[in-house]
């Protein structure tokens, strides 16, 4: 296990600095730090110099990935103009409070998701089971903007227009207590999470019906299991190998910044901190958010691996 | 003779489906006493398989059942959820004929073999744990202490099955279903899965129901034999009766399909034509498009199953023309 | 490409930190197959599999209301402009915010234009991003994942290597780098989503291609001294047409979805052109005021995303051999 865990990570190395190398190459080719001097030069030639000296501009744009590299490796990922901060500073500060939002968002999608799947799978074409595909396909319908705007809307608007309270921020991070914090991460983590429900319990309920077709359940049966325990024990367990799968990968996704619901809600995490550093091409950020994610994903998908090989004893990793 | 310990009576089993019922099983009445292995023979969709699932009670709810099932006193029609799942596994259990996806992959065969046990005895794991070692030990699984924290996939075919008949005996049921239980297995394992089946049968003295489609499985180890074919039961005898004054066209069929039942026979014969539809069977007996015997009345009526002697008896309208030639038939 | 090929790729195709809020539609219900069915001895006279294929599909209610809803869309947002008076980027700076009316449908916006027209226009933006995208994603992918599984050894370790490294970079940098370079037209746009979307269909094609490649038929044509083109085009490829339909139509969903998230952000669609996206974005400010407003384009776009999902599942179940039971 540990050697198939190292051989992974290094297969993974070549990949990771291909992938940086040609973000930097190609973030540096679209901007050029030195435009507000042309104008003014020569009287701001100790500006230009600077600049040029900061951005390493006198060497070729083939080579100055490798000094970043060369930093990188010694901890340094450089300063964040956009923010004005250290990248790492900047990093550890949006991606815990990324965090704030996708942990509870994964938690409760992922329970809510299983439970919905346990439900349709046993009440196949039920009322309810109709009822609540019908809304995961509504839900997968749905981009995460629009849905992030409508609940926005219902319930850190309209709410207030019916009742005259406000039980929820609309948006931003401005609690300080533990309750003001929950209140801030309320309305962002509830879009994330009906966009995971949509999806996994969809998937869910498909795997929950695939194994409780399976030969063992009807062994489990005929031995006089509880129907209770033979949903719960025996399918769930055998459903639960691909969905930690789905699992890992979504939640790595949801630690990489949420984007558009980040934005929508003013939520100052990783992802309003890459659109950020897109727009103002604040080459450092984007190295440093686009490393950070690169290795959440490895790590996640290698998680999922692991996990997959631990729930299902059919599988050697070796 | 003694009270039988199942008492089936004209049990109707039928799947809706779109394009109206598929009745599977027709009016089958049979009965098991105690002790005595009955085997259940036809090809596949004749019936027999569901036969047994609604003695289980494992069909899908939306499944047509009538009749009556009578299990030592029992109305296992009547019996609501709990108090059927009572009766499975501890007065009724059933081995099923793959070993390969009847186990749940992802537990340990010991933790299932207990899974059994716990499901109807409140024992301690450890208990229950050294039971299921035993009762491995009993199947002839080498190295029982071991082979039990294994999980399905390291056991062979002809293992696991094992392993399915420790479960199922795990309670020591007064009736055990065998559906097809060497069927899926090597060649080479069939008979010895088969000679443990056996002993254990013997050894706890549970009445049994083999169901399969090998005659020659059958002649070995049954006491009684029914012919079922296309949801009705042909011909019911004991194993004399059956080898060897069957009264029906369809079991002497059967009979000359398979290869060599003592090495007197030179061809083998195949039966011409298929199954009829179980969704719209057509009237008159099931058998008649492919029976050397039929005459035009086979086709308007279903023939009766008429009792030639004690025991025997017979679905088919020229069941006195079918007098035994003597030896094999 | 070296993980088990029956794990989930749910959300392969988010822009990376896009937290997941980009998914792949992939995931189909199984469907129980009726015990009934199942029962041996229940003949039924063989069909054509095109015959069997075209009757599931047609029984399968929700296909059929999607194929016939994206239709109607289609055609709402190409027709109905001709019966307005107003053209899209036509300006009537006294007309500003107005409600529905008949005159403007969807009312305008805030410098007068008129929001039907405007929706139609963006709509079909929208449409033909999604179309074109999903057509060339799925070209290009069909080609890389069969010559991958097709030849296997180093040509599959590079397509895989060259997905993995499409999977780190995240969508967002490629995008807006692309843009900066080359613009985004629409017909660019196009060129550079399907260039991050084609790799979930590699993955298919080529996991397809694996299985085909070694029954006897195409072995039969390899030793019949079949060169591998020929191989590829005569033999291999009509045996996944089926899986093609389904991930291009999914694909078209997720290219819709994608687009106007793209240029809802911003980083999409840019006026003078409009899409779902960018109308969405427009009205953001003024959803406090004016639900109605963002939830029109938005309105659509779900509509759209879930007649295109109804379509894919329903050609899934009608094209899958597999499938014999009935919904």
């Amino acid at each position: 296990m540990l050697a198939y865990t190292i051989r992974r990570l290094l297969l993974t190395i070549p990949l990771l600095f291909i992938a940086l190398y040609l973000v930097h190459v190609g973030v540096s080719a679209t901007t050029d730090p030195l435009a507000p001097f042309y104008l003014c030069l020569p009287r701001c030639q100790d500006g230009y110099d600077q600049i040029v000296e900061a951005y390493n501009l006198d060497v070729s744009i083939w080579v100055r990935p490798f000094i970043w590299f060369g930093n990188a490796l010694q901890g340094d990922l450089g300063y964040s103009t956009s923010i004005g901060a250290p990248v790492t500073e900047v990093l550890a500060d949006r991606a815990w409070n990324t965090a704030l939002i996708a942990v509870p968002a994964f938690l409760i999608g992922s329970t809510v998701a299983v439970l919905l799947s346990v439900y349709s799978a046993r009440h196949q074409y039920s009322f309810g089971d109709y009822f609540f595909t019908g809304l995961s396909f509504l839900g997968l319908a749905m981009p995460a903007f629009v849905l992030a705007l409508v609940i926005q809307n219902i319930f850190g608007v309209q709410l207030e227009n019916w009742f005259g309270i406000k039980p929820f921020n609309t948006g931003r991070k401005t609690g300080e207590t533990p309750l003001e914090v929950a209140r801030d991460v309320f309305l962002p983590a509830m879009s994330l999470a009906i966009l995971g429900i949509a999806a996994e319990s969809r998937f869910g309920r498909a795997t929950m019906l695939e194994n409780l077709e399976q030969d063992y359940i009807r062994t489990a049966r005929a031995k006089g299991v509880r129907e209770r325990r033979v949903v719960w024990r025996h399918a769930l367990r055998n459903a639960l190998i691909p969905l930690v799968t789905l699992w890992a990968l979504s939640l790595s996704a949801l630690l990489g910044g949420a984007v558009v619901t980040e934005t929508i809600f003013s939520w100052p995490g990783l992802g309003t901190a890459f659109l950020r550093a897109l727009g103002d091409v604040d080459l450092d950020l984007i190295l440093g958010i686009t490393l950070f994610t690169a290795l959440i994903t490895i790590l996640f998908n290698l998680l999922a691996d692991i996990m997959y090989g631990v729930l299902d004893p059919r599988i050697r990793l070796d | 003779m003694t009270e039988p310990l199942l008492r089936v009576d004209s049990l109707g089993v039928g799947f809706p489906s779109k394009a109206g019922v598929v009745q599977a099983v027709t009016d089958v009445s049979f009965e098991v006493h105690p002790g005595e292995v009955l085997a259940v023979v036809g090809e596949s969709g004749s019936g027999k398989s569901v036969t047994a699932l609604a003695i289980m009670r494992l069909h899908a709810k939306s499944t047509i059942i009538t009749g009556s099932i009578d299990f030592d006193g029992i109305d296992i029609l009547g019996l609501d959820d709990d108090q059927m799942r009572s009766v499975r596994g501890r007065d009724i259990a059933m081995i099923f004929q793959d070993p390969m996806t009847a186990l749940n992959p992802v537990f340990t065969v010991g933790n299932q073999i207990v899974e059994a046990i716990q499901a109807h005895h409140k024992v301690p794991d450890d208990v229950a744990w050294k039971r299921a070692v035993e009762l491995l030990e009993m199947v002839g699984v080498p190295e029982p202490k071991r082979r039990a924290e294994q999980y399905p996939h390291e056991f062979s075919g002809g293992m696991r099955q094992r392993a399915m008949i420790a479960m199922a005996i795990s309670n020591e049921p007064k009736l055990l279903i065998a559906d097809e239980p060497t069927t899926a297995l090597d060649v080479t394992v069939q008979a010895q899965v088969m000679e443990v089946l056996r002993e254990v049968q013997r050894e706890t003295g549970s009445a049994m129901i083999l169901i399969t489609h090998d005659l020659g499985l059958v002649a070995g180890s049954a006491d009684r034999v029914q012919v079922m074919y296309a949801s009705r039961v042909m011909e019911r005898g004991s194993i004399d009766e059956i080898f060897y004054e069957s009264r029906n066209p369809y079991t002497r069929a059967l009979l000359d399909s398979i290869p060599d039942l003592g090495g007197v026979r030179e061809r083998l014969e195949p039966i011409p034509g298929n199954p009829p539809s179980l969704l719209n069977p057509p009237p008159g007996c099931g058998f008649a498009p492919r029976c050397s015997m039929a005459v035009s009345a086979c086709s308007t009526v279903v023939p009766e199953l008429v009792p030639v002697t004690d025991g025997h008896a017979s679905r088919c309208i020229r069941v006195d023309d079918l007098v035994p030639v003597g030896g094999a038939a | 490409m070296d993980q088990p090929t029956d794990r989930p790729t749910g959300v392969e195709h988010g822009i990376a930190g896009s937290g997941g809020e980009v998914r792949s539609f992939a995931y189909s219900d199984v469907l129980t197959s009726d015990e009934a069915v199942a029962l041996e001895g229940l003949s039924e006279k063989p069909k054509s599999f095109g015959r069997l294929a075209w009757e599931r599909f047609l029984r399968h209610r929700l296909a059929l209301i999607g194929a016939i809803g994206l239709v109607l869309i289609a055609l709402l947002f190409i027709v109905a402009p001709w019966f307005s008076d107003y053209a899209f980027d036509e300006r009537n700076v006294r007309d500003r915010l107005l409600g529905p009316s008949w005159d403007h449908w969807f009312g305008t916006d805030e410098i007068g234009r008129d929001l039907f027209v405007r929706t139609a226009q963006g709509g079909r933006y929208s449409l033909r991003i999604g179309l074109t995208v999903a057509v060339l994603a799925t070209v290009f992918g069909a080609l890389m994942g069969a010559i991958a599984g097709y030849f296997g050894g180093w040509i599959d370790n590079v397509v895989s290597q060259l997905v993995n490294l499409i999977l780190v970079v995240p969508a967002l940098i490629v995008l807006s780098v692309w843009a900066l370079k080359f613009g985004s037209s629409a017909n660019q746009l196009s060129i550079v989503l399907a260039a991050l979307l084609w790799t979930r269909i590699a993955r298919v094609v080529r996991g397809v291609v694996f299985q085909i490649k070694e029954q006897e038929f195409v072995m039969a044509a390899r030793a019949a001294g079949a060169s591998h083109g020929r191989i590829i085009v005569r033999h291999v490829m009509p045996n996944f047409v089926g899986v093609i339909a389904v991930e291009i139509t999914l694909l078209l969903g997720t290219a819709i979805v994608l687009e106007s998230t793209l240029s809802f952000l911003g980083l999409g669609v840019k006026p003078p052109n409009a899409s779902l996206g960018t109308l969405v974005a427009d009205a953001k400010g003024s959803i406090d005021n004016d639900p109605i407003r963002v939830l029109t384009p938005g309105f659509f776009i779900v509509l759209i995303v879930l007649f295109v999902n109804f379509l894919g599942d329903g050609l899934r179940d009608a094209l899958d051999p597999k499938s014999k039971a009935e919904h």
